[in-house]
C-alpha cells in the first residue's frame, strides 16, 4: 500500500518537474495543462448557489445545525423522536441542517511593468499557469471564478466576471497568453496603482481573493491595497525573480533601470555589494511578510518556478486561518 | 549684441593680447558636452524594483566619472579643434653678462687681404678674419646680450640686442657676400649706441668695433659721437684689422708726420679722447684676437634684466593630451562594464 502511494507520488513529481521544461521550450504558447489544488474556507458563504462551502442558512445539507419545532420547520421526514421525547412540555422537534453553497474565487493580477522582467524564471508564464490552474481548481470545487487585472489602469481585456462555466480555465489561459503577447507598450513605466480599484470592483461580498503580484510596491499602494482587501479572504501570491537580487553577475560595472519608475542606478558589482543586496532583499521579504500578517491576510504564498499543485494545496490547507 | 556683451570679458582674459584661437567655429561644439548628462542612451539592464535596494557610493561615482570623462573628451576635442595658442611675447629674464654690440665694417676695404707675414696664397680677406674673430666671440659667454650692426656707406641693423645667438651667427654668416662702399664708422657706431638708448643701464656696455679704420670724422660728428658715448656709458673695444698699407697703432707716429695721412691713427687718437674705457686690439695674429675675446667675455656684470622674445606656442597639444586621457578612462570603464547580465 505504502509502496503504491510512493509510486504514485513519484509519478506526480515526474509530471510536475517535467512541466517547467516544456514551459521553457515555448514560454507563451504552452498548452494548457491544468493543475488542481485544493483550498479550505473557514468562513461561511452567503450565496445560494450549490457548492462546497458551509453557509449560515438552513436547508437540505448534511451539516447538522440544531433542532427546531415542527411548526417552525414543517418537514416530518426530519422528526427526531429521541429529542422530542426529552422536551418538556412535549412537542415535536425537527433536525435542521445547514446548506452548502459556492463561494467566489477571484484572481487579482498585477500586470505592471515589473512583471515583464525576464530573468531566470518566466514570471508571465508562471502567472498564466497559476491563474488558469486556479480557475480550474475553483470550478472543479464548484465555486465561481472571476479575474481582474490592473497596472496603472484596469485591464478590461483580462477581466473575467465570476462564473461557474466549465472551460473558464482554458479561456483564461488563452486570454492571458494573448494579453502577454499584445502588451508591448506596458513593458515600461507602468506601476500597479489601479490594483486597489480592481479589488474594490469585485464587490463587497466576501470572496477568496488570490492577489498575484511581485509586490515591488511603494508603501502607499501597499496600504491602500490591503485596506481595499479587508472584506475578503486574501491570499497574497508572491512571484519574485531570483535573478533580480541573488543571481547577480560576480564582478563588473552595470547600469540598471527600474522598469516601473525609470530610475537609473549604477552598480559596481563586487562581493560587498552582493552581500548588501542580499541583506536588503531578505529584509524586504521579511517586511512584506510582516505587513501581510499585520493586515490580517493569510500568510503569503511564495511561488517559485516549477511550483507544484501539492505544495500550493498544502499551503492553502495549512494557512486556513 | 552677443559679441558686445562678451567683448569686455574676452579682453579681460587677455584674448588677442596674450592668446588667441586659430579658428572659432569649433566653439559651437562645446555645448555638446552636456549631452552625457542629458541623454540616457547608455546600455542598461532592466530591473523590476530598485526602490528597496542599496545605492552604492562607489558605483554612483563610477557613473559620474563616466559622464565627466565623456564631457571632458568632447570639451577637449572641441578646444583642440579651435587651435588655441599663446601669442609670441616677451619674457623677462635675468642674465649676467655684458651688453655687447658688435659693429662690423663691411666697406670695400675689408675685401682686401689681411696683413700677414707669409706667402700670398695663404692671405685671407679681412672680412673673413673678422668673421672668424666674431664667431669665436659670439660662441663664448652665453650670459651676454649681443647685437650686431654692419656698416659700409650707411649702417644696417643685422641683429638687435638680445640673447638670441643664432640670430647673430646667421647675421655673421650673411656677411660672406663681399663688402662695398665707404667706411662710415660714425654712423655705424651711432646706430649701435642707439640700441642702448632705450634700455636702463643695468650692466657693462661694450661696443666691439671691427674695422680697418679707414675713415675720417669731422669735428661735428666727433662731438656728437662723444656725447652719445658719454650718455650711454659704453666702453669701446676696437679690433683693428690692419691692412697691408695700414700702420700699426702700437707705435706712435713719428714727429712731423701728417696725421691726416693715417685715418686709422686719427681714429685711434679720437677714441682715446672719448672719456670712456677704450681698448684697441690689433688683430695681427690669432692670439691677439683671442685676447680681445677673453677681455670682452670677462666683463662681469650686475644682474641684467632683459626681455627675451618667446615664439607663438600652440596649446592644442595639451587639449589633445586631455582628450587622450579621457579616452583611456572611458576605455577602462568600458572594459569594466558588464555586457551581459549573467551570473
Amino acid at each position: 500500500m505504502a509502496r503504491k502511494q510512493a509510486q504514485a507520488a513519484s509519478h506526480m513529481m515526474a509530471i510536475s518537474s517535467a512541466l517547467p521544461a516544456t514551459a521553457e521550450a515555448s514560454p507563451l504558447h504552452a498548452a494548457f495543462e491544468p493543475r488542481q489544488f485544493f483550498y479550505n474556507i473557514n468562513w461561511r458563504s452567503t450565496s445560494y448557489h450549490a457548492g462546497a462551502t458551509l453557509t449560515t442558512h438552513h436547508g437540505n445539507g448534511s451539516d447538522f445545525a440544531g433542532f427546531s419545532s415542527l411548526l417552525a420547520c414543517p418537514d416530518p421526514r426530519r422528526i427526531d423522536i429521541r429529542a422530542s421525547v426529552r422536551t418538556v412540555p412535549r412537542q415535536w422537534l425537527v433536525r435542521t441542517y445547514l446548506e452548502r453553497a459556492a463561494i467566489r474565487v477571484h484572481a487579482i493580477v498585477d500586470v505592471s511593468s515589473s512583471m515583464f522582467f525576464q530573468g531566470q524564471a518566466h514570471l508571465r508564464q508562471q502567472v498564466t499557469e497559476f491563474v488558469s490552474s486556479l480557475a480550474w481548481s475553483a470550478i472543479r470545487q464548484g465555486d465561481a471564478f472571476g479575474m481582474r487585472a490592473a497596472n496603472d489602469s484596469p485591464q478590461a481585456s483580462l477581466q473575467v466576471l465570476p462564473s461557474f462555466q466549465p472551460g473558464t480555465a482554458q479561456a483564461v489561459a488563452r486570454q492571458m497568453t494573448h494579453y502577454w503577447q499584445q502588451a508591448a507598450d506596458t513593458r515600461q513605466g507602468q506601476g500597479a496603482s489601479a490594483v486597489p480599484a480592481a479589488l474594490e470592483a469585485i464587490g463587497p461580498q466576501r470572496s477568496l481573493v488570490f492577489l498575484i503580484s511581485d509586490f515591488y510596491w511603494p508603501e502607499a499602494l501597499m496600504t491602500q491595497t490591503l485596506k481595499a482587501a479587508q472584506p475578503h479572504d486574501v491570499i497574497p501570491v508572491v512571484l519574485r525573480d531570483q535573478m533580480a537580487t541573488e543571481g547577480l553577475p560576480a564582478f563588473g560595472w552595470a547600469r540598471l533601470r527600474d522598469m516601473e519608475t525609470g530610475e537609473e542606478r549604477s552598480w559596481m558589482l563586487r562581493r560587498s555589494l552582493h552581500r548588501q543586496i542580499a541583506t536588503h532583499a531578505r529584509q524586504q521579504a521579511q517586511a512584506l511578510n510582516a505587513q501581510f500578517l499585520k493586515a490580517g491576510t493569510r500568510p503569503p504564498l511564495w511561488l517559485h518556478p516549477g511550483w507544484r499543485a501539492e505544495e500550493v494545496s498544502r499551503h492553502l490547507m495549512e494557512t486556513m486561518a | 549684441m552677443w559679441s558686445e556683451a562678451t567683448q569686455p570679458w574676452l579682453l579681460a582674459s587677455g584674448y588677442g593680447e596674450h592668446w588667441g584661437l586659430t579658428q572659432g567655429w569649433p566653439l559651437i561644439l562645446l555645448p555638446l558636452a552636456i549631452l552625457p548628462w542629458v541623454l540616457h542612451g547608455q546600455m542598461n539592464f532592466p530591473h523590476p524594483a530598485l526602490q528597496g535596494l542599496p545605492e552604492d557610493a562607489l558605483s554612483a561615482w563610477l557613473d559620474r566619472l563616466w559622464k565627466i570623462a565623456l564631457s571632458l573628451l568632447i570639451l577637449s576635442l572641441a578646444l583642440a579643434l579651435t587651435g588655441p595658442y599663446l601669442k609670441s611675447s616677451y619674457v623677462e629674464k635675468v642674465g649676467r653678462g655684458a651688453h655687447v654690440m658688435i659693429v662690423l665694417d663691411r666697406s670695400a676695404s675689408m675685401n682686401e687681404p689681411f696683413v700677414k707675414k707669409g706667402d700670398a696664397q695663404a692671405r685671407e680677406p679681412k672680412m673673413k678674419v673678422a668673421r672668424n674673430v666674431l664667431k669665436t666671440l659670439v660662441a663664448q659667454g652665453h650670459d651676454d646680450l649681443m647685437g650686431m650692426v654692419t656698416f659700409s656707406t650707411s649702417p644696417i641693423l643685422a641683429a638687435p640686442l638680445g640673447n638670441d645667438r643664432g640670430y647673430v651667427q646667421a647675421a655673421l654668416d650673411a656677411t660672406e657676400a663681399g663688402g662695398m662702399g665707404f667706411t662710415a664708422v660714425a654712423r655705424g657706431l651711432g646706430m649701435a649706441l642707439d640700441y642702448f638708448a632705450d634700455q636702463p643701464v643695468t650692466g657693462a656696455r661694450a661696443m666691439v668695433l671691427v674695422s680697418d679704420g679707414g675713415a675720417h670724422l669731422d669735428g661735428k660728428t666727433q662731438d656728437m659721437l662723444r656725447a652719445m658715448f658719454m650718455r650711454q656709458q659704453a666702453s669701446l673695444y676696437w679690433i683693428y684689422l690692419r691692412s697691408e698699407s695700414g700702420v700699426s697703432l702700437k707705435q706712435s707716429l713719428a714727429e712731423g708726420e701728417n696725421i691726416d695721412a693715417y685715418p686709422e691713427y686719427a681714429l685711434h687718437e679720437y677714441f682715446q679722447t672719448l672719456n670712456v674705457p677704450y681698448r684697441v686690439y690689433e688683430a695681427e695674429n690669432p692670439e691677439a684676437v683671442m685676447a680681445a675675446v677673453r677681455d670682452i667675455s670677462k666683463l662681469k656684470n650686475k644682474p641684467t634684466r632683459y626681455l627675451e622674445p618667446v615664439s607663438r606656442q600652440d596649446l592644442s597639444q595639451y587639449a589633445y593630451a586631455l582628450a587622450w586621457l579621457a579616452s583611456v578612462l572611458l576605455l577602462a570603464l568600458y572594459g569594466l562594464e558588464l555586457k551581459r547580465w549573467q551570473a
